[in-house]
């Protein structure tokens, strides 16, 4: 077990390593930060040369990318280069926001996925299994900028031209001590992500709970005399429902950096809202400091599930 | 007697307000400026108070939208339009340019001039007098050495502005008294105009020598990002980052007490969010909309107002001219450019085979005009230029004079320096959506006369890259190019200069038109070469008058700024060097 | 493939079938057409192959790119089946040439996603060792970073110069084969994964160790062993993977970094309607993206029906 944990925290560091020289490497080609003024005469070439001297994008991208590497290490991501604050302040302001939106998300999409994933499995090719399964796949094939502007419009626009109670576009002015506001500002967001999300998910808890209703230890429940209930919710689903934690391991890029169009579209002062903004500027040590985050969190991630698995799942031996 | 009175009535004022306000500053505190002007000759006068004015229940608050986060809102220290357009709310400069693009004074008295012995003769000294009595949002009093402290933290090595630029020609700042600033330059710098002077296109204000004097390092300074003491109508409360931001009015201001009781800025994600917010009424303003709005909003009128004023900056496409023969080694261009263009009958032809007025009419709905020059809707343009009308049968005329015949497949060729060319050319630009809908339609117009026009659209970090990067305007790598150039708020000029042409050894060189014309090099030179404005303005309006009629730009169109806002809010005339910001003590709203 | 159904359900074809033992491909096949939705997707994906091919016969490349800024942001008439959009291009004849965009360009990414990932997972699998550590830690760092931010940084690479291509003898902008690169390199990790997962267990197989020691070449033992074994698994992700392509390529061109003007995809065409979204203009966004939505809700339906077509133990249709 701890050599097991050992050997992969040490396949994680180096992962790790190559992850920090992948993005460093596609950061700095991805653009010239200094370029943001080239058509703006009140910074004279004189200057140009100075700012870019004081951010040391004149040095040779081994030195840059070993200072960088150094700092991080001790928990240093530098400053942002327009903002000149601390990366690592800019970006634990942006976390809440984003961790409160994946949390409420996730926590909706499992729900929804798991009630619709065994209602169609256990009423395989019912009418209502085609319905769910047609959703699902409307749902899993639409870009998230489909569901979010389609929702914004509907809700938020036409409903208040309808003078119907409306929702904010995200937009409002919301105070922090205000929670029944910041709930309000969340619903259309986590509307659209859960809809788009919890239609993958679903698919997959059908297969795996047709797979689990299917194999003869549940057959052999079934024939001790088991309610049909009692076999669904004791044996089958707690099966089921485990290969979701992998996926949603999976997704955790996709939250912490990745919702950047749903961020943009409710203006949601998040992660993928500051990576956006940064990354369009070339701004590279925010860009970099994010990333770094986002791939600290599903290394992790994915060793802890790994590890879960062998507590949750006996059949799983760890070698 | 009569000066005691006023004394105790502006100290009632004074202590009345403060109670309004919240109370959390002693009377004592804010006695001491107020005896000790009183008490140095000149009329009497006090601070309106020491902190800004809070919001009363029911005050009157507006809301804007802002798709970026300023970075700091002390103008020196950053580039960012955003954050100037907050500075412009909080913090003032000794003049502005006022909605008729007029330099009016705001901290000074007046306008130095050479009338006034503001300008001296030999045009090195320039003597600005403040107006008295003027204080910070805390009550501090406001004086000429706040001017040379903002001087003397730009220069400071120990800090990192933004720019220098203008403020590394001045010799020396000095105060022979509070209300006198004489500013010595070590040599001749005809935008003085534009140094200490606050507006959308330039950041001059004053900042505050009583709070930062003596820290260096002011970059990183809390302050500098977020001053909350200021000159301006508003002060900055406030600011919940990636969230939004409050100012308040303050209680001091030059301009007199704002109207409003509340500016709240809030960060949205981009146009399109703000727009949704608009119209839901969630915010009251978002003046960075695109001319590409334009028809969106009109649309959502009356519940969304829609304003457009015709900027000084304007959209231009520019030939590459490349290396020219003959001009003694002056501004060496690496690249050959594109040869038909050195014709100038093939300029004149793309030109005028160009139907721009359909693009201003279609894309800007008219809300703007073609340029007559490149500095257009400003104080300095040639007002005796004319736009060159759209006529496709004469460009076609040029072209044939010029010796390109249409071939087989539409496009025309014919014999340039001896190598039989086409007139097949790439058009690089950025992404925005304007661009490429204009481009789309400068296409299938070239098409006709026989012109094939092939658009690349590059983002603006690739388009503007440095020389070393291979970005295409520095190193020539492009046929024609275009983007959006103007006036800040001096004419720019050295994009016209020999000596600024960027090569292997002068990377940073501006004039990426890569056009080395030593007539119009040394007229430009020419008006540099004196400060006083009626003389540069006839050097410049020749200036215009050269380049139009050698066809070296094509003016597209002139850019509109674009503001969406709700009906309940008021806000006064707005100009291209004013900005809607310029008298916010005036905004208001209806209910 | 489409054309083939009518002949496919003839009398014919089942009388042969039912006549003889059946091949492992007639054997996917026949599940295949069991699966209800699966036949619709494809019945759905062939109307929209006759749409974005058989319309190229009556709309002319000239006519989807004419600009007319006197018609610009017609609301859909008989002129206009679906309009007009900002610079007066007919949206219908666009939706035509866009969607041939899409479609190559999902296609060919799918070839580069599917090359990578058999070729990655495969190598990793067969030599094992640090051959297998370094490529999958690799392909750990690639699926760690978010797909969007890949898209982002080396959609900036879009600008580059790349003169026009001539495909079918139209001229069609050069930075679709930028965007094709970069949605393949972004998408083959797990993929690898999938295949370095299978042929692992393949590897152990007796067939494989036979063939070894009857001194075949590891080559033909990774192509003519290994890789036909695991081609249930590369048929499944590549019609799964030419979704998420198409998906990516409108992605990319939402945040503006997509294939040039004047060259239509209907990612691009949804990008230039993205301000005129909150007013009237209604039918500039709707159409591509009903289109899109469309497309990838035919193939994925394809791409389940085939799963469960390979999948031998899921016989539950035979």
């Amino acid at each position: 077990m701890w050599s097991y944990l050992a050997r992969r925290s040490a396949q994680a560091f180096f992962t790790l390593l190559i992850i920090t020289v992948l993005c460093f490497l596609l950061t700095r080609f991805s653009g010239d930060p200094i370029a943001q003024y080239a058509a703006n005469p009140r910074m004279s070439a004189e200057d140009k040369a100075a700012l870019r001297e004081r951010l040391g994008l004149n040095q040779p991208l081994p030195v840059q990318y070993f200072k960088w590497l150094g700092l991080a290490a001790q928990g240093d991501l530098g400053n942002s280069f327009f903002a000149k604050q601390p990366v690592t302040k800019l970006i634990f302001q942006r976390l809440p926001n984003t961790m409160a939106l994946m949390f409420v998300t996730e926590f909706f999409t499992i729900i929804a996925a798991l009630i619709l994933g065994i209602i169609s499995a256990v009423k395989q090719y019912s009418l209502l299994d085609n319905v769910i399964t047609t959703f699902s796949f409307i749902g899993f094939s639409m870009p998230i900028f489909f569901s979010a502007l389609g929702l914004l419009l509907i809700f938020a626009v036409q409903f208040k031209e309808w003078g119907l109670p409306y929702l904010p576009t995200g937009a409002a002015v919301w105070d922090k001590k205000d929670p029944v506001q910041y709930i309000y500002n969340m619903i259309l967001p986590v509307t659209a992500l859960v809809f788009v999300q919890s239609a993958g998910y679903s698919r997959f808890v059908r297969t795996s709970m047709l797979e689990v209703l299917g194999s003869d230890y549940i057959r052999t429940a079934r024939a001790k005399g088991l309610t049909t209930r009692a076999v669904l919710f004791k044996h089958a689903l707690r099966n089921a429902a485990l290969p979701l934690v992998t996926i949603v391991g999976l997704d955790i890029p996709f939250f912490l950096g990745g919702a950047i169009v749903t961020e943009s579209i409710f203006s949601w002062p998040g992660m993928g809202r500051l990576f956006w903004e940064y990354a369009q500027r070339s701004d590279y040590p925010v860009v970099l400091g994010i990333l770094l985050i986002i791939s600290i969190a599903v290394v992790t991630f994915t060793i802890l599930t790994d590890v879960l698995y062998t507590f949750v799942d006996p059949r799983i031996k760890i070698s | 007697m009569k000066k005691n009175t006023y004394v105790l009535l502006s100290l009632l004022v004074l202590a009345s307000m403060v109670l309004a306000a919240c109370g959390a500053a002693t009377p004592a505190m804010t006695e001491a400026p107020a005896t000790e002007v009183a008490m140095t000759e000149a009329p009497a006068c006090a601070p309106a108070g020491t902190e800004p004015v809070a919001f009363p229940d029911g005050g009157k608050s507006v809301t804007g939208a802002f798709d970026q986060e300023p970075d700091s809102i002390v103008p020196y220290f950053s580039q960012m339009s955003f954050a100037i357009w907050v500075t412009q709310l909080t913090l003032v400069g000794l003049a502005e340019w006022d909605d008729q693009s007029a330099f009016v004074p705001e901290l000074a008295a007046e306008i130095p001039s050479t009338e006034n012995g503001g300008v001296s003769a030999d045009g090195l000294t320039i003597t600005w007098k403040l107006k008295d009595c003027l204080f910070w949002s805390d009550g501090t009093p406001l004086t000429s050495k706040d001017v040379k402290f903002t001087w003397e933290a730009v220069m400071d090595p120990g800090n990192a502005p933004a720019s220098r630029t203008g403020y590394d020609k001045i010799a020396s700042v000095e105060t022979p008294d509070d209300l006198t600033v004489v500013i010595k330059f070590a040599e001749l710098y005809p935008p003085w105009q534009t140094l200490f002077t606050q507006g959308p296109n330039n950041g001059g204000a004053i900042i505050p020598e009583h709070i930062l004097g003596g820290q260096t390092a002011l970059e990183t300074n809390d302050f500098i990002r977020m001053p909350t003491v200021g000159s301006g109508p508003f002060v900055l409360t406030e600011w919940i980052p990636g969230d939004y931001m409050t100012m308040l009015p303050n209680p001091n201001y030059v301009g007199g007490l704002a109207k409003l009781d509340r500016v709240q800025i809030r960060f949205v994600a981009d146009s399109e969010a703000a727009k949704a917010a608009l119209q839901t009424g969630d915010v009251d303003w978002y003046p960075n909309f695109s001319e590409g709005d334009i028809v969106a909003l009109k649309a959502l009128e009356p519940g969304v107002k829609l304003t457009v004023v015709a900027g000084s900056d304007f959209e231009h496409y520019f030939f590459n001219l490349g290396r020219t023969e003959g001009v003694d080694g002056r501004g060496k261009a690496d690249n050959e450019g594109f040869c038909p263009f050195k014709d100038i009958n093939v300029r004149h032809a793309i030109t005028i085979g160009i139907n721009r007025q359909a693009i201003v009419d279609s894309l800007l709905s008219g809300y703007t005009a073609v340029p007559v020059s490149q500095w257009p809707n400003t104080a300095w343009t040639n007002t005796n230029l004319e736009v060159e009308s759209y006529d496709a049968d004469k460009a076609a005329a040029l072209l044939e004079e010029a010796g390109y015949t249409l071939g087989a497949d539409g496009i025309r060729s014919g014999d340039c320096n001896g190598v039989e060319t086409k007139l097949s050319f790439n058009f690089e630009t950025t992404t925005a959506p304007i661009r490429i809908e204009a481009a789309l339609a400068v296409q299938s117009d070239l098409a006709k006369i026989g012109v094939e026009f092939k658009q690349i659209h590059t983002p603006a970090g690739t388009f503007f890259g440095q020389y070393v990067d291979g970005g295409p305007l520095t190193t020539g790598n492009y046929d024609l190019g275009g983007y959006t150039t103007g006036f800040y708020p001096d004419p720019y000029t050295d994009n016209f200069q020999c000596e600024s042409v960027p090569n292997a050894e002068k990377p940073d060189g501006t004039n990426w038109y890569h056009n080395c014309d030593p007539f119009l090099s040394d007229l430009v030179d020419s008006s540099l070469a004196t400060v006083d404005i009626a003389a540069r303005k006839l050097i410049i309006d020749e200036v215009q008058k050269y380049v139009a009629e050698n066809y070296y730009v094509i003016p597209m169109y002139a850019r509109g700024d674009v503001f969406g806002s709700t009906p309940r809010f008021v806000w006064g005339p707005t100009g291209p060097q004013s900005n809607m910001n310029w008298n916010a003590e005036m905004w208001d709203v209806t209910e | 493939m489409t054309t083939d159904v009518p002949t496919l359900d003839s009398p014919v074809f089942n009388s042969a079938i039912s006549a003889k033992v059946l091949t492992p491909g007639q054997l996917v096949w026949r599940r295949f057409r069991k699966h209800r939705m699966a036949v619709y997707g494809m019945i759905g994906f062939a109307f929209l192959l006759v749409y974005i091919i058989g319309g190229a016969l009556f709309v002319t490349q000239k006519t989807a790119n004419a600009v007319d800024l006197q018609a610009r942001l017609s609301p859909p008439s008989q002129q206009y089946w679906m309009g007009t959009d900002s610079t007066g291009r007919d949206v219908f004849a666009r939706i035509i040439y866009g969607g041939q965009v899409s479609l190559v360009v999902g296609a060919l990414a799918v070839i580069i996603q599917v090359t990578l990932g058999v070729l990655i997972g495969g190598i990793a699998a067969y030599y094992g060792g640090w051959v297998d550590a370094i490529l999958m830690r690799f392909t750990e760092s690639m699926l760690s970073i978010p797909q969007l931010f890949l898209l982002i940084v080396l959609g900036k690479f879009i600008g580059k110069e790349i003169d026009s291509i001539m495909i079918f003898g139209r001229a069609i902008s050069g930075s679709i084969i930028i965007v094709i690169f970069v949605v393949g390199f972004t998408s083959w990790m797990v993929l690898a994964r999938i295949i370095r997962a299978n042929v692992l267990s393949l590897k152990e197989l007796d067939y494989v160790s036979v063939s070894r020691s009857l001194g075949a070449s590891n080559t033909r033992i990774f192509f003519r062993h290994l890789i036909p074994n695991t081609m249930g698994i590369i048929i499944v992700s590549t019609t799964l993977g030419l979704a998420g392509a198409i998906l990516s390529e409108a992605y990319v061109s939402f945040l503006g970094l997509g294939i040039q003007p004047p060259t239509a995809s209907w990612g691009n065409m949804l990008t230039s309607a993205q301000s005129f979204i909150s007013q009237g203009s209604w039918w500039m966004w709707i159409f591509p993206s009903l289109f899109i939505v469309f497309t990838i809700l035919t193939i994925n339906l394809i791409g389940d029906g085939l799963r469960d077509a390979f999948d031998p133990r899921s016989n539950r249709h035979i």
